[in-house]
């Protein structure tokens, strides 16, 4: 469990994040998603105590990250996984981040296979691709087995194989019933991935929903086609719906697809096609996050 | 404590640089047997009336001091400074929020590994001069028992100047800028000195790092006149001011470093 309240950073005159507030709950992957600079990795390393907030809170479990005497077997971090010593081996590396909290070399073997990079553990990292350092990150994360994992945005600059490894990853920790805060900028990656969307912009909360309730809010109606569009229209309207014309069949909003199959049925209308038409989850979030984009390229 | 000590350890050996300073302090040692030789050499060319006019010269072991205190100083600034350039400081404080506890396993690491670097080149320096230069040489009579505080004098200030880099680089984040000041502190400012008026000169060559282990000992100021007929700085600490002042340095370091790490945010 993450709980962030008011919580506000300020770096000189740009307010970084801004009086944010909101909950990342066990056994679900929680995505956190905002366009480039909207204060995700900030708010990271608040929760993690690395930079203070200027006002605000923020709990992990319960308490502040920095009273957690040895945070690792608490929470499990991977913030940008090229912060690494390039002179030091795989090994090595993840042997001293676990020493610090009293964590053995097994552990560090085992958390070494389960990411796949024994074949590699004695190699310095400065030869490591982009994909064997997320690799490597994720490893860290785990070491302690903690209950609290934050990734901040781990599929970057994997392949696709990489991509899928961490996702199905990431699903399987939250099933686990860990807490699993993951944020990225790309929404098509989190509708795969994330059961929740916390979404924000400038360093403001925008959404805090399921991934369904996302979709439902930006559904965009029903499309009909029938061979008695004039009679279909009449019956959808008296039962509520907003209908409007469309090429070849109708648009249908306030009425879902059962709703509209059953009251066609009752009328005897012949449907040739029902589609539901929801918006994808890219768009809503384009949508939402619109207003608080800060580089944005200029369309000619 | 023990475990981010043993962590911290684990890190300064699992680096080339640190092989590459070891590297160079065995070569430091080759170095100081060269160097016993070539000045017994010389000395033993000298006609006898010249030998009477002079002592000839300081040990060995002095002569290589400034640059074992500039590896104990990079050791020192690299503790923190490689953490800072490669962002690994952020999963290190990240796994030990009570940043304060990482400067200490640092210091205790860097104190410790830069004590065991000198003693071992000041020892093994002392030794090879001696079996080189045995009595052939006035300076070198002093008996290894009579020489011991001496030596570990020498090796004490080069911890000395490795804390001060540790603090250097927690504050400046830049091994660049740390190594600067040490590379002046150890070996420009004295020859800047030379043009200062005294009581001046005296008294800052006595703050220098290579002024340190004489005064720790109390080796009497070794007075000398420059060319210019100005005399050349010399030490101005007694035996408790330089033992209070090597303490003061590494308070002062380790307190800068610990306002530094615990305000700063770790971007």
């Amino acid at each position: 469990m993450i709980e962030v309240h008011e919580l506000t950073k300020r770096y000189g005159r740009t307010v970084a994040v801004d009086g944010l507030s909101f909950q990342v709950r066990p056994g679900l992957v929680t995505g956190f998603l905002g366009p480039n600079g909207a204060g995700k990795s900030t708010t990271m390393r608040m929760i993690l105590a690395l930079d203070a907030p200027d006002s605000g809170s923020t709990l992990v479990d319960g308490r502040p990250y920095a009273s957690i005497k040895r945070p690792m077997h608490v929470v499990g971090a991977l913030l940008d996984a090229s912060s690494v010593h390039p002179g030091r081996s795989a090994l090595n590396h993840l042997r001293a981040l676990a020493r610090t909290n009293g964590i053995g070399t097994s552990a560090v073997v085992a958390a070494i296979e389960r990411v796949g990079l024994a074949g590699v553990a004695r190699k310095k990292v400065g030869g490591f691709s982009l994909g064997m350092k997320q690799r490597l990150g994720i490893a860290a994360a785990l070491l302690g087995d903690p209950s609290v994992l934050m990734f901040d945005e781990p599929v970057n600059g994997l392949d696709p194989e990489g991509v899928r490894w961490i996702r199905e990853l990431m699903r399987g920790l939250a099933a686990e019933g860990r807490t699993v805060l993951v944020s990225s900028h790309l929404m098509s990656e989190m509708q795969l991935t994330a059961d929740r969307l916390v979404i924000i912009g400038r360093g403001k909360l925008i959404e805090d929903a399921t991934v369904g309730e996302l979709t439902d809010r930006f559904q965009r109606g029903v499309f009909v086609r029938s061979p008695r569009l004039d009679d279909l229209s009449a019956v959808l309207t008296a039962a509520g719906a907003e209908v409007a014309a469309e090429k070849g069949g109708l648009s249908v909003h306030g009425l879902a697809v059962p709703a509209i199959g059953d009251l066609a049925a009752g009328k005897g209308i012949a449907l040739h096609e029902v589609t539901p038409r929801g918006a994808s989850l890219e768009e809503a979030y384009m949508q939402l996050t619109a207003e608080s984009v800060e580089y944005r390229a200029v369309s000619s | 404590m023990t475990a981010v000590i043993s962590a911290e350890w684990l890190k300064l050996r699992s680096v080339r640089s640190t092989h590459y300073i070891v590297g160079v302090a065995v070569l430091l040692i080759g170095g100081a047997a060269l160097l016993s030789l070539a000045r017994v050499t010389a000395w033993e060319n000298l006609s006898a009336a010249t030998r009477a006019d002079n002592t000839g010269g300081g040990t060995t072991e002095e002569t290589i001091l400034q640059f074992m205190q500039l590896l104990g100083g990079i050791v020192g600034v690299l503790a923190f400074t490689s953490e800072y350039a490669t962002g690994l400081i952020r999963s290190t404080f990240a796994v030990m929020p009570r940043r304060p506890t990482v400067l200490i396993a640092k210091a205790a690491v860097v104190a410790a590994g830069s004590a065991l670097m000198a003693t071992v080149v000041v020892f093994s320096s002392y030794g090879l001069s001696e079996l080189i230069v045995g009595d052939r040489m006035p300076a070198y009579e002093p008996s290894f028992t009579e020489q011991l505080p001496y030596l570990a004098a020498l090796a004490g200030s080069v911890v000395v100047v490795s804390l001060l880099g540790l603090g250097l680089g927690a504050v400046l984040r830049s091994a660049t800028g740390a190594i600067m000041i040490l590379v002046v502190l150890i070996f420009v400012a004295q020859m800047v000195l030379l043009f200062l008026p005294a009581p001046w000169k005296h008294w800052i060559y006595s703050a220098l790092p290579v002024a340190l282990p004489d005064q720790l000992t109390g080796v009497p100021p070794r007075t000398a006149e420059a060319p210019n007929g100005s005399a050349v700085p010399h030490t101005m600490l007694s035996i408790p001011g330089a033992w209070a002042f090597a303490v003061a340095i590494v308070v002062a370091s380790l307190g800068a470093a610990w306002a530094a790490i615990s305000r700063r945010d770790v971007k």
